[in-house]
């Protein structure tokens, strides 16, 4: 059922080094309407929010060449307003209270835990790109 | 109609079609719980959709009919030849009602009347004439009262804490908490325990586990439920104790005071409520850390961005922009604090004040049911997809003909061959295209074959005949229109087979034969014919009775009749005008006979054979194209005579005043649109007398094809038709001017001319 009515769905950059988890995101995302951009690290990430506008980015802890910490850090410091306010969505494995409160001082605006669920992943991204039902 | 009451409509005439079905198996093949379990879901479900789209009369009917099955199911009642007939009155009744809704969108108003009549007939079966709810009250689930609450109960309620509180109203409430241990055969019973559980009313949480823990997955059995659905409800135990009556003993329902209920929150708006608290919540977190360097802007503009998101998503844009202005202050001042106590207060308001939007976002979209695998497309929309492949498949004939043209004209090769190709391409799609099209209106014999268990039946009962009906193929797929068209012709035959052909039991044993008849239909294909055969085990036709009555109604003279063999003796059954039962029964019906069935099946291009054998049966023999190809025509009349002409080559029909008309070279002539247009009468064509009324305009249908132009004077024009064209056959098959001919309705050749030959 497409929402013909809504504004255009948010865009969404999903940074994880798997191709299985941002096929798995890319899929639930899109089926909800969303349009969805991927990268593999933190790197090209970066390179992604500096040449186009997102709505909100979920980015993994354990990537190669530059990881979730880092990324979310350098884009926090980000010279453009537009880059360093992009809301951020961690998903992690690690759950520990310890992970989280890194996460949350390098600016990222929510957590979860891996795995999540499809549906659970629609929502909160429903919620941080206030999607209006 | 709104779409759900479409879905209704399509539901309820297949969920009849199944109730049907499978009482007349119960009755013919005796008692099966399979069977009477399909019987009962289907009134079952009938009943729970009539009450969606709000037809109380239907929902009461279906409802009395349930609880008779419903004891049937049980063994308290036994299915009896009076009870079938009424089960399936009911269903009759309730199938006109779907026709009466569909047309008018509501019931007739005696609707009300009629229910309870009936409705009182189907309670008239039930042992003990009272009501279910009564006589099941005392095997009813295990209830208990206050007191201390079970330990799953106590458990479930601080499990589902956060929901609960969110669907939960304003100030202290009593609950009721539901345990539902489906059996592990439950699936075969027709219970849905999901469905169940969701029309419980006020629910406020749900939870289903594996009632013994999964093993391997290679062990687990699909088809064994292993689930324990436990669920807290606003609902009074009454209203729950009736919605799971029929299945009191998997059930246990506990009253829950409101002190053991979590404190309420206040009114809270939608589902995802706890999760935008959450998300403000995290917001905050963000801009209580301390000591941000250069990423400060970044953190108070993410956090503002978020929260903001999170308050429009929960419907309240009033906080939004109040979330909104406090971070562009933070920003300003480079200081998190005025954006850390927005979000607090924005978060008390939130989580206090009722919003616009209702409790039940979560269980509306609970209650959505899961997509169909298969679509239903409305037949209007395949028939315009048809239409539109038809005329595609026009165009690229035309497209076909420009290219040839332009081949001629352009010596140089390499254009013409590129064209070339991109027409062979197109060529190639066009006719996949329009051959899966078609396949969209293949359906199973099965639908063709679906109605005739009934009317065996009933026919049987009627006439005092024992007959065991037998199909097969009901797989073979055909063009929906000839499966349309077959209907009648079939009923037709069956009828006769019932009527005529079977003789009654006392007559059967005489013979020799068993007393239960048996008549068979059974569809196949044959290359790209397909054969449909109705066989009897009856008397068969005697070609002596044939030549008798084909005398007595003049059908042949005398001596032609002598000299036919006994098989053309037999196959002038199929003659206008007669019947081989002496006395015209209400069975057959009245002055029809196989000629009107031989008509129908030409009309779709097929044909009809008979092969009989006195004392032992009749086959009637059906031969059909695959799918029907329709020619639209136009009849016209001249001379007195109608004759047909292709659509496809008319462009327009014009009158014309006779001094518009003048002659060149001794032939008639008129101008349209500065162009000359050669004037051929169609009554002097074809040599028959022309009507002499020069002072009148004349009608005139101009023909265009191949690049030259025509119009054909004519006397009228009839009809517009969509007909099967069958080609010049026997001694006119040679004829050239003809493009085929067609039989109508009347039973009447017409001749269809071919515009391309007449053309000058």
């Amino acid at each position: 059922m497409a929402d013909t009515a809504a504004p255009a769905k948010a865009k969404v950059l999903v940074v994880d080094d798997s191709s299985l988890v941002r096929l798995y995101y890319r899929s639930a995302l899109e089926i909800a309407g969303f349009d969805v951009k991927q990268a593999i690290n933190g790197i090209e990430a970066m390179e992604k929010v500096l040449s186009e506008p997102f709505d909100l980015v979920i980015v993994d802890v354990n990537m190669p060449r530059m990881d979730g910490f880092t990324f979310l850090r350098s884009l926090r410091s980000a010279a453009t307003a537009d880059v360093s306010m992009l809301p951020a969505l961690m998903i992690s494995t690690e759950s520990g209270e310890q992970d989280i409160a890194e996460a949350r001082l390098a600016g990222a605006n929510f957590y979860l835990v891996k795995p999540v669920a499809e549906t659970e992943l629609v929502r909160h991204v429903r919620v941080l790109t206030g999607d209006v039902p | 109609m709104s779409a759900l009451e479409d879905q209704f409509v399509a539901e309820a005439r297949e969920l009849i079609r199944q109730a049907t079905d499978n009482l007349i198996a119960l009755e013919r093949d005796g008692m099966s719980s399979d069977r009477i379990d399909s019987v009962f879901r289907a009134f079952h479900t009938l009943k729970g959709s009539a009450g969606v789209v709000e037809l109380p009369a239907m929902s009461l009917v279906l409802h009395a009919a349930e609880d008779v099955l419903d004891n049937v199911r049980h063994g308290t009642l036994v299915a009896g030849a009076e009870m079938v007939d009424a089960a399936l009155a009911c269903l009759d009744q309730v199938s006109r009602w779907v026709d009466n809704f569909e047309a008018a969108g509501a019931l007739p108003s005696q609707a009300g009347e009629d229910s309870r009549a009936m409705a009182q007939r189907l309670r008239a079966f039930l042992p003990r004439s009272g009501d279910q709810i009564v006589s099941s009250a005392s095997d009813l689930p295990k209830e208990k009262g206050q007191g201390s609450l079970p330990e799953w109960v106590s458990r479930l309620i601080a499990a589902e804490r956060d929901t609960i509180t969110s669907q939960m109203p304003k100030g202290p409430m009593a609950a009721t908490a539901i345990s539902y241990e489906p059996f592990a055969g439950c699936f075969y019973n027709g219970d849905d325990p999901v469905q169940l559980m969701r029309q419980v009313p006020g629910l406020l949480a749900l939870q289903i586990e594996p009632r013994e823990p999964f093993g391997p997955l290679a062990d687990i059995d699909p088809y064994a439920c292993n689930l324990r659905l436990r669920a807290v409800s606003s609902g009074s135990r009454d209203e729950i104790a009736a919605l799971f009556r029929l299945v009191p003993d998997q059930i246990e329902i506990i009253s829950v005071p409101p002190e053991a209920l979590p404190a309420a929150k206040m009114h809270l708006g939608s589902g995802d409520q706890p999760l935008i608290c959450k998300v403000i919540e995290a917001q905050c977190e963000l801009m209580r850390i301390p000591d941000r360097a250069d990423d400060l802007a970044g953190c108070i503009g993410a956090a503002a961005r978020v929260a903001e998101n999170a308050l429009r998503h929960g419907q309240r844009p009033d906080l939004a922009d109040t979330v909104k202005h406090a971070g562009a202050l933070a920003l300003g001042q480079r200081d998190a604090g005025p954006l850390l106590s927005a979000l607090e207060k924005a978060l008390a308001a939130f989580t206090s004040t009722p919003s616009t939007m209702a409790v039940n976002g979560e269980s509306q979209a609970a209650s959505e049911r899961p997509a169909d695998r298969v679509l239903r497309v409305s037949e209007a929309k395949i028939e315009a997809l048809v239409n539109l492949a038809g005329e595609l498949v026009v165009a690229r004939n035309a497209l076909s003909y420009s290219v040839g043209q332009v081949e001629r004209k352009l010596d140089s090769g390499e254009v013409a061959r590129s064209i070339q190709r991109d027409r062979d391409a197109i060529d190639r799609l066009v006719t996949e295209l329009h051959g899966a099209v078609l396949q969209l209106r293949m359906v199973p014999f099965s639908q063709l074959f679906g109605s005739f268990p009934r009317l065996v039946r009933d026919l049987a009962r009627q006439l005092d005949k024992k007959v065991a009906l037998v199909t097969s193929g009901e797989t073979t797929e055909a063009d929906k229109t000839i499966i349309d068209r077959l209907f009648e012709p079939m009923v037709h035959l069956v009828r006769n087979a019932l009527d005529h052909g079977i003789e009654d039991p006392g007559q059967r044993r005489a013979a020799g034969k068993p007393e239960a008849a048996k008549i068979s239909i059974a569809a196949s294909r044959s290359g790209d014919r397909l054969l449909v055969e109705v066989t009897d085990d009856g008397r068969g036709i005697d070609p002596s009775v044939v030549r008798r009555k084909a005398s007595e109604r003049q059908i042949l003279p005398p001596d032609e009749l002598a000299a036919l063999s006994d098989e053309a003796a037999v196959d002038l059954v199929f003659s206008a005008g007669f019947s081989t039962a002496s006395t015209v029964s209400d069975i057959s019906g009245r002055g029809f006979g196989m000629d009107v069935v031989r008509t129908a099946i030409e009309q779709i291009g097929g044909r009809v054979s008979l092969h009989s054998n006195v004392g032992v049966g009749t086959t009637v023999r059906l031969e059909l194209p695959m799918t029907i190809a329709m020619s639209r025509i136009m009849v016209v009349e001249a001379g007195g005579q109608s004759f047909g002409i292709a659509m496809e080559a008319v462009s327009e029909t014009v009158r014309v005043a006779p001094d518009r008309v003048s002659t060149i070279k001794n032939n008639a002539a008129f101008v349209l649109r500065d162009r000359v247009v050669p004037i051929i009468s169609l009554a002097e064509l074809m040599k028959l007398p022309r009507r002499k009324r020069d002072a009148e305009p004349r009608l005139l249908v101009v023909m265009e094809a191949a690049g030259r132009i025509a119009a054909l004077e004519i006397d009228a024009v009839r009809d517009r038709l969509d007909v099967v064209l069958k080609p010049m056959q026997g001694l006119l098959a040679g004829a050239r001017g003809y493009a085929g001919t067609t039989l109508l309705g009347n039973g009447q050749v017409l001749l269809v001319l071919d515009v391309k030959e007449i053309l000058p």
